[in-house]
């Protein structure tokens, strides 16, 4: 009876741990992609791979000298992006966005997609929460607690100094 | 002379698994993959979890006052319930995206790695048919089964490291590597002078 209630209270200990390993999405940001490397991408989306793990979106930049470069995205997984409001039918091919993302850290035309913004301004979140990735405000799930939000002014606030420096 | 590919057996069956529907519906899928996936790394944990404790039993390290037999015959049932799940979502996640996996060097050093553990698996069940009676009591069972124990352990680690290593993009075809990466996941390579 003893040993049964070890194992009972054993067991609830180790649900958040599974909770927490869920959450921490598929692979961690900075084994592919550079926090010192965001980059904005405009043009239309080219392809999208609706798979899992993860979705990507292929966008075709127009560079500076106005050639153009077909980015790879990556995004959540499929049912992330639909908790979002966002179906396979919902980016029609040629829909025109601006993404916010981090470069992948071998320079290659590959992205981690945080910001997706439409051509009529609504703006959506279209990465993996808890990977690790810069806490640019991007994530609405971060910075929801008062202890959150404190770190967050903090760090604008260290950055804003530095960049009066 | 026009650039060309010489595809493998390997490459030729991961491309026609892919053509399928229902690949591509379970890649795809919004909660059937989630589900596979989730329910894979359980059942790992479940038989490799046993497996683990019973390779302690005949290391020595653990359970040393209960008989080999009395631990195994009690725990083994959970061990092959959890393997025969894991065998089918395995097989299930690769169905979902084979192309890809068939050139993934972690996905093949992991086939490896299984095919070890069967080998080992099996000498152990030939070494116990010889004189299981003998040591099933001793505290610390003769050397070759702690040998036999310590390689289960030690390659069903190295299983579940390569597994999780399947997720991260490093050695993919595609992107510029080495001789010996492009040989070990078999990309595809530009023939054409």
């Amino acid at each position: 009876m003893k040993n049964l209630k070890r194992a009972c209270v054993a067991a609830l200990c180790a649900v958040p741990l599974l909770v927490g390993v869920k959450a921490s999405a598929h692979h961690a940001f900075g084994a592919e992609f550079d926090p010192n490397r965001p980059l904005v991408l405009r043009g239309p989306v080219v392809r999208i791979e609706w798979t899992n793990p993860h979705a990507w979106f292929h966008i075709e930049h127009t560079n500076d000298d106005g050639t153009t470069t077909v980015w790879m995205v990556e995004a959540g997984t499929p049912n992330t992006l639909l908790r979002r409001g966002i179906h396979r039918n919902s980016v029609p091919i040629g829909t025109e966005v601006v993404v916010d993302g981090y470069q992948s850290k071998d320079l290659s035309m590959r992205a981690n997609g945080r910001n997706m913004t439409f051509a009529n301004g609504q703006t959506m979140f279209m990465g993996s929460s808890g990977t690790g990735a810069p806490r640019d405000g991007a994530d609405p799930t971060e910075g929801s607690t008062a202890e959150e939000q404190k770190k967050l002014e903090a760090a604008k606030e260290t950055d804003s100094a530095k960049e009066k420096e | 002379m026009d650039s060309r590919y010489d595809p493998s057996l390997l490459h030729s069956f991961a491309e026609w698994l892919d053509t399928h529907a229902w690949s591509t519906a379970l890649h795809e899928s919004l909660w059937v993959w989630p589900l596979v996936e989730s329910t894979h790394v359980l059942t790992v944990a479940l038989f490799v979890g046993v497996l683990v404790m019973v390779d302690l039993r005949l290391l020595g390290f653990a359970f040393k006052d209960t008989p080999v037999s009395a631990m195994t015959g009690r725990v083994l049932p959970w061990s092959i319930g959890g393997f025969c799940v894991m065998v089918v979502t395995g097989l299930l996640l690769f169905y979902a995206n084979p192309v890809h996996l068939a050139h993934n060097v972690w996905f093949r050093l992991k086939l490896i790695l299984l095919v070890m553990a069967a080998v080992n698996a099996w000498a152990f069940h030939r070494r116990v048919s010889r004189d299981r009676e003998r040591w099933d009591s001793q505290p610390r069972p003769p050397v070759s089964v702690r040998l036999v124990a310590a390689t289960s352990v030690s390659v069903w680690a190295g299983v579940i490291l390569a597994g999780r290593m399947i997720a991260y993009n490093w050695f993919e075809c595609g992107r510029d590597q080495s001789a010996f990466i492009i040989w070990a996941a078999g990309c595809a390579v530009d023939l054409a002078p």
